[in-house]
């Protein structure tokens, strides 16, 4: 169980990752445990300032008392932001929000409605742009960047088209049936819909949330 | 720096006002890490904390200069309670007592 320690901001491991892992190793693995470590590192993520004893104790100095005082420095800024945080801010809020597009839409299509009816098939582009400002706004309290916003948000794209990539994958080789060109295309345009209305839909709800931070502003 | 207002901010800790409490207390006792804490929290007050809890507790607690890692050369790194610490846990014990005998007292009147 000792891996889901990784969840943890990197500077927030550097502290107390060996000793949570000593205190893991003495008691029994269970799911209850497995929950209140995610949740903990859910709140490491969004309440780095609740830790600053992590970084003022890695910035040893006075140049950290300003932004310490400013509260810039945290578990997500700084030197001590490792590229698995910054890999971190894109997808671990993007794959949350993913989840919850994709399990709406899997409650959704349970729903005894007409299926083929335009108003049903609209409704999933319509929470398109809630999806995209749920991505940004858990970035941007993991201290992403603007682009690492608007990635989390685009990422039921990704999805979308890594789905498609599996389905030719599945068609052409596992599926029995032959996978032809009017197959392929049927896929490729809804994709492509999905690609250029999702992305937009996407990115305008993300748009509220990706205001630069207070220490991108400063000069 | 650790905060004046020391009462205030036990009261911020949110969900993790319950274990930042009882760390306090059981750091009251002498320096312990974190399976010791653990455990002694369970003899006295039967509860067991996650370690995502108490490591949340710890982290908050130590931010605010509540209390302070020990240096040692063990892997299991020992925390001891502040003079803050110890203020603000007093501090709060009171508050505690006389919501307590408040409580009793109409208690018993009823």
């Amino acid at each position: 169980m000792t891996w889901l320690i990784r969840l943890y901001p990197s500077a927030w491991r550097r502290r107390y990752g060996r000793e949570l892992a000593e205190l893991l190793a003495a008691q029994p693995a269970s799911f209850r445990t497995a929950v209140d470590l995610v949740a903990g590192a859910v709140d490491a993520w969004l309440n780095p300032q609740s830790s600053t004893a992590v970084t003022a104790a890695n910035a040893k100095g006075a140049g950290a008392m300003v932004p310490k005082m400013l509260k810039l420095r945290s578990a997500g800024y700084g030197a001590n932001v490792a590229t698995a945080d910054d890999i971190k801010k894109v997808w671990l809020p993007g794959a949350a929000s993913c989840l919850l597009f994709f399990g709406f839409y899997w409650v959704l299509i349970w729903l005894p409605f007409d299926k083929t009816r335009f108003q049903f098939l609209a409704i999933p582009y319509l929470v398109l742009p809630f999806v995209g400002a749920l991505a940004a706004y858990w970035s941007r309290r993991m201290k992403g960047s603007v682009l690492e916003r608007v990635l989390s948000a685009l990422f039921p794209v990704f999805a979308f088209v890594a789905l498609f990539a599996v389905r030719i994958v599945y068609g052409l080789f596992f599926e029995g049936v032959p996978y032809t060109l009017p197959h392929f295309l049927a896929g490729f345009s809804v994709t492509l819909v999905f690609i250029v209305v999702g992305g937009l839909l996407l990115v305008l709800g993300a748009w509220p949330f990706c205001r630069p931070h207070l220490r991108q502003q400063l000069p | 720096m650790a905060r004046r207002d020391d009462v205030a901010d036990l009261e911020e800790f949110g969900r993790f006002g319950e274990p930042a409490l009882l760390i306090l207390v059981s750091l009251a006792d002498g320096p312990k890490h974190g399976y010791a804490i653990t455990e002694d929290i369970a003899s006295f007050a039967g509860v067991r904390f996650g370690p995502g809890s108490l490591y949340g507790a710890i982290a908050r607690l130590e931010s605010r200069g509540l209390i302070e890692g020990l240096d040692t050369e063990d892997r299991r790194n020992p925390y001891q309670l502040t003079a803050v610490g110890a203020k603000a846990l007093r501090a709060r014990l009171a508050s505690m007592q006389s919501v307590a005998k408040v409580g009793q007292r109409r208690l018993a009147k009823a």
